[in-house]
């Protein structure tokens, strides 16, 4: 066992469960700023990739770097790369994923003919296509049909792009507990919890519904989920990972039932709804191997990517509950 | 030397969902639940140091193989529950008698199994006396694995004889090193724990399941336009699709006696063939919650590795009726009544050929299995005309569907025991078990036109819909008895029981 002070290239990742969306979300938005790390340039590069612990329960992702950093460091680098990546997260003020078709491949064109506009197209092209729209009677103002991960619509003051906006440059939660024993968190001391630690969900900040723990149901309570008392928090780290980790899941356009709607890297709708399958893989990854892994059409197939060091995959679905929607917590897919 | 933990289910039932958020149980329970029962023990038991000594060489022994046998699944209609105790700070307030509580729903999911003894096996584990003595006393105080209405009766013992444990499976999750430390963590940090660890299923070694002499790679006709005929009739449409097809044949310049047997149906004499040859079914919006039994399409499934779906002269016959509409951006293939059809059962459709269903309805993959349940959507023709009465005919029908079977490559039904006598594991009924599929006959005061429609050299048969349970999962699709290439007979899966 490696001490959390010791430098060294490789990390478990025990704050991120396997079968957690919102975890998997923040692994991807972990790399993502690790790399946006790099591309500034600056002190020797990181070059991260992750893979799975499959032999120590248990199962975590691990992360693989090329030179040794303490647990620390590697919060602090992650903080500054998802502060860098942040910036990309402007909206023009608009809180939902609902821009008229015209407007979003607008939008989309200027971020991809900006010279340095790679994080923002890379982020836009995650939300929404120009291609996959709703039903409307002029197709050109229709409303686009947003990435199968916004599980947000205005539904309890609850805004996607409000959020999505807000949270990766929102570095720290406001202090926990009150007078002088407050405790006051630094962006690196956020992340650092949220990658390291088994996740207590303090933190009275936004989220985006992809935690399978914010399926929250009176029924299973003793009180009301809505009354402050019971109200559950959030791991606010985890969350700024994600927020910035969406990006990698590229949108793109499929025909279905008749229509042109959207999906994702890992993403596939049948009959039950949408569900979201990521690979439990065995050997370090870069970010763009996993995308390649995610995007790979045997993905769901039964020890189809067994080959390429794939485990198993497990597969989170979406569901609604009364008004809101949620993940589930994933599952192994067996075939 | 073999340690055994035996969980007995008093009430012969297990409450214990896979999630909160699935209606499935979660049977049989996996060894990580029942550990954080044991581990719920040893907190209610004062958290005694030799007890955290025995779990923690429970934990650490590799994961033990689980002797259960198959449960069925009960139903897990949503239950209201009132939430919390309602603390209105008003006098004289209604809402805290328990009539006026508010409700809010939960399901409650749980298996029946056939024996409610489930035995945990750890092969060549021995447990010194103190530690066998201390697990004993923590399994003695465990009253409940799962939802606390799941009670059982616990308790660990040696097995000398190595090979009582035979047919033990391996388990899905198991615990590890380090377990007892994790969920005493999580419970005072007031977090629900992680399941236990994933045990990588061992991958089946023997012979490939069944399958029946239909292949499971289909050619889809999708309905896009005319009127589609109630499903009662898709023999008929099913007819008219073949006829059509020939006539793609014929455009082609090939003559009748020369269009392959397995297109046909025929041999170059006219003689109905006595080979498989192309089944023609219907695919309906069946088995779901608000199924209405709309056909929304037909399915060309050929004989198993007969290869028609790539033979140019097929697709050639095919495409010369199915001609590329420009403006619609699909092949659309009319498909109709033959002339003379009174004006009430004629019809006209417009099909459109595709090996990629866009509606959920017309994928294949629920009538493919493999699976061991399969259900009637249309149903069984009978091969031959039913002679005995009362009690016996419905041994004869039996008899004549697991004849079905073997006609078409697959096994026979299981053969289970109830009241000491054999049977084949097929429940023939007049109704479908799918919700939206038609039942087989009409009641008594139905007028005639209610009845299934079947071609001249069938229209006397018996029909009658089934469950057919197999020893093994077979391959679908599953097409049974004399309608089976004009659509009658389809099975689809059925799933019911949750195997151990």
């Amino acid at each position: 066992m490696i001490a959390p002070a010791e430098p060294t290239t490789i990390h478990r990742l025990d704050g991120l469960e396997p079968d957690n969306l919102l975890a998997f979300l923040a692994l991807l938005g972990l790399l993502r700023a690790l790399e946006a790390v790099d591309r500034a340039g600056g002190a020797a590069e990181l070059r991260p990739r992750a893979a799975w612990d499959v032999e120590r329960p248990p199962l975590r992702p691990v992360l693989h770097l090329a030179r040794p950093l303490t647990q620390t460091e590697v919060a602090e680098a992650a903080a500054a790369g998802v502060a860098t990546l942040a910036s990309a997260h402007e909206f023009d003020g608009r809180a939902d994923l609902d821009h008229p078709r015209d407007v979003a491949r607008g939008l989309l064109e200027a971020a991809a003919a900006s010279p340095e506009g790679r994080e923002r197209a890379d982020l836009l092209a995650a939300l929404m296509s120009d291609a996959a729209v709703k039903d409307a009677k002029d197709p050109a103002t229709a409303p686009v049909d947003p990435t199968p991960l916004c599980l947000l619509f205005g539904q309890g003051h609850q805004h996607f792009l409000d959020r999505l906006a807000s949270v990766p440059r929102t570095a720290a939660p406001p202090p926990r507990g009150r007078g002088k024993a407050a405790v006051t968190l630094s962006a690196a001391d956020c992340l650092n919890e949220a990658l390291f630690k088994p996740w207590h969900r303090d933190d009275p900040t936004f989220a985006f519904r992809w935690d399978p723990a914010e399926d929250v149901r009176y029924a299973l309570l003793a009180g009301d989920p809505t009354d402050p008392a019971y109200k559950a928090g959030t791991q606010h780290g985890a969350n700024r990972l994600a927020a910035v980790g969406i990006a990698a899941l590229t949108l793109a356009p499929e025909p279905r039932a008749g229509r042109v709607r959207p999906t994702i890297l890992g993403g596939m709708s049948d009959e039950r709804g949408f569900s979201f399958a990521w690979p439990v893989w065995r050997a370090p990854a870069t970010l763009a191997a996993i995308r390649a892994l995610l995007g790979h059409p045997g993905l769901r197939r039964p020890d189809a990517l067994a080959h390429l060091g794939v485990d198993h995959v497990l597969v989170a679905r979406r569901i609604s509950v009364g008004k809101f929607m949620n993940f589930t917590r994933a599952r192994a897919e067996e075939g | 030397m073999t340690l055994v933990l035996e969980v007995e289910f008093l009430a012969g039932v297990a409450f214990a969902a896979v999630g909160p958020d699935s209606d499935r149980p979660d049977w049989p329970p996996q060894p990580d639940r029942v550990f954080s029962a044991l581990v719920a023990s040893w907190a209610a038991r004062g958290a005694r140091a030799d007890e955290a000594e025995a779990l923690r060489w429970l934990e650490a022994r590799p994961a033990p193989r689980i002797v259960a046998s198959p449960a069925a699944a009960r139903s897990a209609p949503a239950s209201f529950v009132p939430p919390n105790d309602p603390e209105t700070g008003r006098k004289g307030n209604v809402a805290v008698l328990p009539g006026f509580r508010a409700r809010q729903p939960r399901r409650f999911p749980a298996a029946r199994p056939h024996d409610p003894i489930v035995r945990f096996v750890w092969a060549d584990a021995d447990p010194d006396h103190a530690t066998l003595a201390a697990l004993d006393a923590l399994a003695m105080d465990t009253a409940y694995v799962g939802h606390s209405a799941s009670l059982t009766r616990c308790r660990f013992r040696r097995e000398i004889e190595p090979d009582a444990f035979a047919d033990a499976r391996p388990a899905q999750r198991r615990v590890y090193d380090g377990r007892l430390a994790e969920l005493t963590a999580a419970f005072e940090a007031g977090r629900r724990p992680s399941q236990g660890a994933r045990v990588a299923p061992v991958p089946v070694v023997g012979a490939p399941p069944r399958q029946s002499v239909f292949d499971s790679r289909w050619l889809l006709l999708e309905d896009v336009d005319g009127k589609m005929r109630d499903i009662r009739a898709a023999a008929l449409v099913a007819k008219a699709i073949r006829d059509t097809l020939l006539d793609g044949y014929g455009s082609l310049g090939v003559p009748r006696e020369r269009i392959p047997e397995i297109v046909s149906g025929h041999m170059p004499d006219g003689a109905p063939t006595r080979v498989p040859h192309l089944a023609i079914v219907p695919l309906a919006f069946v088995g779901a919650r608000h199924a209405d039994g709309r056909v929304l399409g037909f399915a060309l499934v050929p004989p198993r590795g007969s290869g028609l779906l790539d033979d140019p002269e097929f697709l050639a016959a095919l495409r010369s009726k199915a001609e590329l509409i420009e403006e619609r951006g699909r092949r659309i293939m009319e498909v109709a009544s033959p002339e003379g059809t009174p004006r009430d059962r004629a019809f006209r459709i417009e099909l459109s050929p595709t090996l990629r269903a866009e509606r959920a309805s017309l994928e294949p993959a629920p009538y493919l299995g493999p699976a061991r349940t399969f259900a009637t959507v249309t149903p069984i023709v009978l091969d031959r005309h039913l002679k005995a009465r009362g009690p016996a005919r419905r041994a004869e029908i039996v008899e004549q569907i697991v004849a079905a079977c073997r006609n078409t490559g697959l096994p026979d039904p299981e053969i289970i025991t109830a009241d000491g006598a054999t049977l084949a594991a097929v429940v023939p009924d007049k109704h479908s078990a799918f919700e939206g599929a038609v039942s087989a006959w009409p009641s008594g005061n139905a007028p005639s036109w209610t009845r299934w429609r079947l071609p001249a050299s069938l229209a006397s048969r018996s029909l009658v819909h089934a469950v057919i349970r197999f020893a093994e999962p077979v391959a679908g699709p599953v097409i049974l008895g004399a309608g089976r290439f004009v659509g009658l007979g389809l099975l689809r899966v059925l799933e019911e029981e949750v195997e151990p």
